[in-house]
């Protein structure tokens, strides 16, 4: 199958082909439940599980990755499921599926504390695994966490090489995610996902990159998916597609390239898709979102916008942590670089969406029908990860370019 | 070294045990659920009961209620329902009959709870 490609087509080809098992087996639970659907869905992994480790006999990076992805398998098996939303959301989603055998179930709005407009990507893989095993427990279901990490740090490693540099990154996630990766929650893994689509794009806009020996077709059909997956892991993935979107338009805007609107309307199109039927299926059912629907919206941000206050606890809820210290070193080493370098462009893109992002949570916050304060404890350090995740990969994305300079001028 | 730092975050909440049951029916659930809820499961299987409510405590701590509704299911909260679980100890209305208990959760049939 893979007889001409390097192992990092390879391993880009399998990350893409395991986003689009996820996606198909949500919709496989629109239909009938059948086993064997399920039994496909698990032989589907599993060969792509057992190519991955083919590829990556040749790649020490997928290797590293494999080992990881691995660790945190045994870990997250290892862990009890206690933490608040990935049992009154993620898992109790997965069950309603699992029990009901459809995967619109949460949409009677039972129990409308578990948030039944939140997307079922997820739990849908879930009750897969369940289905399979025969049984529900409280621990196996949430293995479906560490197979959705697995594409998006595949595309990490093909990209940072060599080696040093995706353990870099792999610690750094590990520092700044940490259990919140195996725990059930739901922001490591969109963290990733985000990360993940923004390198392919800007390989595929920005020139960056350009010695990986993987060809335009694979990159664009991983960056498709991987947009596809992140606007179905739940509401601020589709947040982010959109963000992504306009930032990348910008900043093809502003570096004076031409917009290629069919290109980028085909990477985009179906993660639009997916969101778009899950709120219209959301919107046919009645479920809305408690942030959008309960209380005036509108009417909350401008009576906030004039309180300094809440202004304060917002800004102090979302910006004051050690990670922001990435953005300082991106802007310091972007003064280095010549506007014109493919590595510029891409650090810029990345800025550009975590600073867009990070205003976006702002205003949401601003708007909450919620207590503003409890909001904020219980949310900002989770929903703030993506931002500081970009910072990072942003860091090492000029780091990585200066080593390599500073290598070719010894 | 620091990938090995990095990585003992993971090994606080590990549990060997667990591990070894991560296939087997209903495991995880002592290691992740108040006790409380644990034993409504047990005697909502005992007695096959598809609707149930929650009174007192039970009803009122947001843990106890989502933890009660989340675990419980196929079995669903309905406030009609007559099988009613509460702590041990909490005041019941007259009408209501104690049909259960284990440990210190009490299951009694009953048209309303005070």
């Amino acid at each position: 199958m893979f007889a001409n490609n390097s192992a990092e087509s390879k391993a880009l080809w399998l990350a893409t082909a395991l986003c689009l098992t996820f996606i198909v087996n949500q919709y496989l639970w629109l239909l009938n439940y059948t086993y064997i659907s399920s039994l496909a869905i698990g032989l589907s992994i599993l060969t792509i599980l057992v190519f991955m480790i083919g590829a990556a006999k040749k790649s020490p990076e997928i290797t590293f990755v494999l080992l990881i992805v691995c660790f945190l398998g045994i870990m997250t098996l290892g862990s009890a499921t206690f933490a608040w939303d990935a049992r009154s959301i993620w898992l109790f989603h997965a069950k309603r599926i699992y029990f009901d055998n459809h995967l619109l179930a949460q949409l009677d709005n039972y129990a409308a504390f578990s948030h039944n407009d939140y997307p079922a990507l997820l739990p849908a893989l879930s009750a897969t695994l369940a289905k399979i095993i025969g049984h529900w427990n409280e621990v196996f279901p949430k293995a479906t966490n560490v197979l959705f990490i697995l594409p998006p740090l595949v595309v990490i490693g093909v990209v940072f090489t060599p080696l040093r540099y995706t353990v870099f990154f792999i610690i750094a996630l590990f520092f700044m995610v940490g259990t919140l990766l195996t725990n059930g929650f739901m922001d490591g893994i969109l963290s990733l996902y985000i990360v993940a689509s923004l390198i392919l794009l800007s390989i595929l806009f920005f020139e960056w990159k350009q010695n990986l020996k993987i060809s335009r077709g694979v990159l664009s059909a991983s960056a498709m998916s991987h947009l596809a997956v992140l606007a179905g892991i739940k509401n601020e993935g589709t947040m982010a597609a959109l963000i992504i979107l306009f930032c990348l338009l910008a900043s093809l805007a502003i570096d004076k390239k031409r917009i290629e609107i069919p290109k980028i309307l085909v990477l985009f199109l179906p993660a639009f898709m997916i969101s778009g039927i899950w709120l219209l299926l959301c919107h046919q059912y009645g479920v809305g979102n408690d942030v959008a629907t309960s209380g005036n919206f509108i009417g909350t941000l401008t009576n906030r916008l004039s309180d300094a206050f809440s202004i304060h606890s917002i800004a102090d809820a979302l910006y004051y942590k050690k990670w922001i210290v990435f953005l300082p070193l991106c802007l310091f080493l972007i003064y280095f670089f010549q506007k014109n370098e493919a590595s510029f462009k891409t650090a810029s893109f990345l800025l550009r969406f975590g600073l867009l992002y990070s205003f976006s949570l702002f205003f949401v916050y601003l708007g909450t029908p919620h207590d503003l304060q409890w909001h904020l404890a219980t949310s900002a350090k989770r929903t703030m990860l993506p931002v500081f995740l970009t910072f990072m990969t942003c860091f090492l994305v000029l780091f990585t370019e200066c080593a390599s300079k500073n290598n070719n001028k010894k | 070294m620091f990938l090995i730092l990095s990585s003992l975050k993971f090994i606080d909440g590990f549990n060997y045990i667990l591990l070894t049951q991560a296939f087997s029916e209903n495991s995880g659930a002592k290691e992740s659920l108040p006790a409380e809820i644990v034993s409504i499961n047990a005697l909502i299987t005992r007695g096959n009961i598809p609707k149930f409510n929650l009174a007192g405590v039970l009803n009122d701590d947001a843990l106890f209620h989502q933890r009660a509704v989340e675990y419980n299911y196929p079995a669903k909260l309905d406030s009609n329902a007559k099988d009613t679980f509460v702590i041990k100890g909490t005041p019941v209305d007259n009408g209501c009959k104690l049909i259960n208990h284990q440990d210190n959760v009490e299951h009694y049939v009953c048209e309303q709870l005070r």
